[in-house]
């Protein structure tokens, strides 16, 4: 594998297109002269969306190169893309439907293992309602399979419970969206890189996240007129090398640090008046909020020298072209919406938005995360509907042609960590898992697979390999996946692609639209004149109906359709006849979707996570502005102690994607990062007497984790550990034994949420670390 | 003025609801662990509730008012108890139905004490205490706004699975 992980660069100045730079990488043996195809889809490892096409010979997938036109990434691959194809072809993959009969899964045929779920649903449906059926999906499948899905479960079977794994990566991103523009919808485009001043990355890991993305910074640096970096990140991130300024606080103190940031911005009169008088409310709330944040504050509390503050807050104030991006180590960190909002309201103040090289990026850690989102199956409803406005219920229930009060509205749709909690109490008895691995990327792992194991709960899992959380289902569906078959997704900055159809999947694996389709047919679902509710029957049908529902709603498809997309490649969202070439940022007209009658919410208390009724959202924004809301800060649910003195933060590394299903079936990736490691500061792990390299066992309060030590440029008093590791490849696939060391991190992350977003928080857990064995120091 | 009978009965009133009300908030931390946002941020709210009572003390000793030492209406007294009693993890459900109405209805009452705080201290033009008002009084509608969005979010599903 290539030493630089994001390649040559290819410098430019702003206002210069990024140049051109085709990778391709193609199985050994194989060269271009051979490939008989190439076939369009977009990158599925991470949610840049980097436009690529399959190389195929004889029905195989032979490798992939980037498009050399695609507006997101002109021709570029990451290291995840360029290989993780060959886990498609790999001899694992799951052929047949299998349903567990005497404690072991047996193959069936596609109609016994669904005439068994529908059995079930109906029993169900018919002796407990539709309260006891839930769905937890994924950020992977593509926008027409989480239409149907939301379809199916909306307004088929009428369950408030339908979540994606989108809640553990990009549920903060929607909610701080909507708190602050009434709806959710990506402010800017990656092209503000091309022109911002300073780039602004808020718990960001770019360099691993979206390295594609990186490449794009790095060429930027590289050129004439480079932006300057400005990096909050408690580790030396590749990215905060690069940094002007690098600011490393302590883990769950981010909301304390944006406030004293803000608070500068406004001591120096930072703002932009004219735009905070015409298009804001809550501005006064936000500086008595922030009045007494001094930098000498947020230093305490942060552990961050008072002049990187004081500096990072005049780079904020003075640029005339300010770019700021957030993702996990807000999202998933102590007060988490709080923060991401603040990060929103930074750009705010300085009216920064609508703007060329301006703006705030929001990420999403998925490919696909973003049409969870927009298709209602990421706890909205779809089209960025409000749940609690009665006319957007009368919208969905024309559409779908069904009485209002099928449609569950009497309060948010159950976010996935609610939804385990009824599983665990029972009163949620199917749960259907589509394309996620519950049983290593969730918290508090121990609890998880006592809950997937209990008997009162009928697993369904949809998946391309015998994963951990197969491994406990009563019925596994094989399914097809990226390049074998053909539907729209769409990445964190709106770019919708078309992605299709290169091989036909193994065995008897089906694309999961075909099995949500059958399930439909199966249930004989019907709108209320009796005619079938689910209307399409492929997925450029599929694509029509829920083109349909996004009209006339910040994510308008209208203007697409798969022709369209054939001819383009990448084009943003909205796209409408009024727009047909797409839209490259949104609120250049300083027009948000946050008026009472369209926006997707009414708002929550930052930290309360309570709901904002429609007359007091009347009250304060009958005009549609942007709402500046603020937050105090309070310190970490749990913080380190005696018995645990460390902070454990977990996270992803450039090779993997996940809970490793398909990078660990790309030989060199899983070379490249074969087993767990922990990352902790020198002067730490000295302290404990572990050497580079040597074995170590994590514990928290929920479990104990062993894994080989790496000194890093962390904060020190914390422990990284990447996330991806489960069991699937160890000699005990079904996870550690209780008290016996166990390899994910999950084992030891803690359960609690954002109270707003209901996102997890995997970056703030009390740890500590013991040596394995006799330490470095007490050895001869 | 010497005599204010007026702010000792307001003051004693907040001060007897706000500390049924933490004693509710702790009821609440301490019989849900495994309803892990209830416990989390009814440990934020209860900081909320120390502070305000802290905060009431302080403006009482410089008006040189006595708080009652009675912790005003018992946690619970305010809550019918259900007719029969179901199934385990119904019962349980529905025991976080009761204690969230509970809270609501200490929080409704604590915040209508802030009211009589605040319309005193109005009437009287002291300034401190309607300062005092203007830093309480808001937590405590947002601890029962709270209360009141986890008992809408919550009861359907303990209601229909019962």
């Amino acid at each position: 594998m290539k030493a630089d992980l994001w390649g040559e660069r290819t410098p430019f100045a702003p206002g210069e297109r990024w140049p051109v730079r085709v990778d391709q990488q193609l199985a050994a043996g194989v060269s271009e002269a051979d490939v008989q195809r190439w076939v369009p889809t977009a990158s599925l490892l991470h949610s840049n969306g980097d436009g690529m096409d399959i190389a195929v010979i004889d029905g195989r997938i032979v490798g992939v190169r980037g498009s050399a036109h695609d507006r997101v990434n002109r021709g570029r691959l990451d290291v995840k893309d360029r290989y993780a194809w060959q886990a498609n072809n790999s001899g694992d993959r799951l052929r047949t439907p299998m349903i567990r009969r005497n404690g072991r899964l047996e193959r069936v045929d596609w109609n016994s293992a669904m005439a068994k779920i529908v059995q079930r649903s109906q029993s169900l449906l018919a002796e407990e309602g539709p309260g006891s059926i839930g769905f937890y999906t994924t950020g992977q499948l593509f926008c027409e399979e989480y239409y149907t899905l939301a379809s199916i479960a909306r307004a088929g079977i009428g369950t408030n419970h339908l979540d994606g794994n989108t809640r553990l990566c990009t549920a903060t991103a929607g909610e701080a969206l909507k708190q602050s523009f009434g709806s959710d919808g990506q402010p800017a485009s990656y092209t503000d890189i091309d022109q911002a001043d300073v780039i602004a990355l808020f718990g960001h890991n770019v360099a691993e996240t979206q390295p594609v993305l990186w490449m794009r910074i790095l060429d930027r640096l590289a050129g004439t007129q480079p932006p300057r970096l400005l990096v909050v990140d408690p580790r030396r991130t590749p990215v905060a090398a690069k940094a002007k300024i690098h600011l490393a606080p302590r883990p769950g103190t981010n909301l304390a640090l944006l406030n004293a940031l803000l608070h500068e911005l406004i001591a120096h009169d930072w703002l932009d008046h004219a735009f905070l008088d015409q298009h804001t409310v809550g501005y006064s709330e936000l500086a008595a909020q922030v009045k007494d944040c001094t930098a000498q504050w947020a230093a305490g509390i942060c552990d961050v020298p008072v002049t990187l503050i004081e500096a990072a807050a005049e780079l904020l104030g003075t640029t005339d072209r300010l770019l700021a991006t957030v993702l996990q180590g807000v999202y998933q960190s102590h007060q988490a919406s709080a923060s991401a909002v603040q990060v929103n309201n930074l750009v705010v103040l300085r009216g920064m938005l609508g703007r060329p090289g301006c703006g705030v990026l929001q990420m999403n850690g998925q490919p696909t995360a973003q049409n969870t989102r927009e298709c209602g199956a990421n706890g909205d409803l779809p089209g960025f509907r409000n749940w609690d406005n009665p006319e957007h219920i009368a919208q969905l229930a024309k559409l779908w042609n069904v009485e209002e009060l099928k449609i569950p509205h009497y309060g948010p749709p159950t976010h996935a960590m609610q939804i385990f909690r009824y599983a665990e109490q029972g009163s949620i008895k199917l749960l259907w898992i589509s394309g996620t691995n519950p049983a290593v990327s969730l918290p508090e792992l121990a609890r998880i697979r006592a809950i997937l194991a209990k008997d009162s709960l009928f697993v369904v899992v949809q998946d391309l390999f015998l994963t951990e959380t197969a491994a406990l289902a009563d019925v596994v569906l094989p399914a097809a996946t990226w390049g074998e078959k053909t539907g729209v997704f769409t990445n964190a900055d709106r770019t919708v692609h078309l992605s299709e159809k290169a091989v036909d999947p193994p065995g008897d694996a089906r694309a999961d639209l075909d099995i949500f389709l059958h399930y439909a047919d199966a249930m004989g679902f019907t709108d209320k004149d009796g005619n079938p509710l689910i209307g399409w029957r492929d997925s450029e049908s599929a694509f029509e109906a829920w083109k349909r529902c996004s009209a006339g709603r910040p994510c308008d498809y209208t203007g697409f359709s798969y022709g369209l997309l054939r001819e383009r490649g990448g084009v943003q969202w909205p796209c409408t006849k009024d727009a047909p070439d797409g839209t490259e940022r949104l609120y250049a007209d300083y027009r948000f979707w946050a008026a009472p009658e369209v926006c997707e919410t009414y708002g929550r208390d930052l930290i309360t996570g309570a709901s904002v009724e429609q007359t007091e959202y009347r009250a304060l924004n009958p005009h549609g502005r942007v709402v500046i809301k603020a937050a105090e800060y309070l310190p970490p649910h749990e913080d380190a102690n005696a018995e645990y003195p460390m902070q454990l933060i977990t996270g992803r590394t450039i090779f993997h994607f996940h809970t490793r299903t398909k990078t660990a079936r790309a030989p060199e990736l899983n070379a490249a990062a074969p087993d767990v490691w922990a990352e902790l500061h020198a002067d730490d792990a000295r302290q404990l007497g572990i050497g580079e390299g040597e074995a170590v066992d994590v514990l928290s309060p929920r479990g104990r984790v062993r894994a080989t030590v790496r000194y890093r440029d962390v904060r020190p008093g914390v422990v990284f550990l990447p996330f991806h590791y489960g069991y699937w490849d160890t000699a005990d696939p079904s996870g550690p034994a209780p008290d016996d060391p166990g390899r994910a991190a999950n084992e030891l992350t803690i359960t609690d949420w954002d109270p707003v977003s209901k996102q997890p928080l995997f970056k703030t857990s009390a740890c500590r670390v013991e040596p394995v064995g006799p330490t470095a120091a007490a050895r001869p | 003025m010497k005599h204010d009978p007026g702010l000792g009965y307001a003051l004693r009133s907040v001060h007897n609801d706000e500390t049924a009300l933490v004693a509710q908030l702790i009821r609440l931390r301490d019989q849900h662990h495994d309803e892990h946002e209830i416990h989390h941020v009814t440990r934020d709210l209860l900081a909320w509730s120390h502070d305000n009572l802290a905060q009431i003390v302080q403006v009482a000793t410089r008006h040189q008012v006595q708080l009652s030492l009675s912790a005003g209406p018992a946690a619970g007294t305010l809550t019918p108890q259900p007719a029969t009693v179901a199934a385990e993890s119904s019962a349980v459900s529905l025991r976080l139905l009761e204690d969230l109405r509970t809270t609501y209805l200490l929080a409704s009452a604590a915040s209508l004490s802030w009211e009589l705080v605040a319309q005193h201290a109005k009437a009287r033009r002291q300034s401190d205490v309607l300062e005092l008002t203007g830093r309480c009084h808001p937590r405590t509608l947002r601890q029962l706004r709270w209360a009141n969005t986890m008992l809408k979010t919550q009861s359907p599903q303990a209601l229909t699975s019962l």
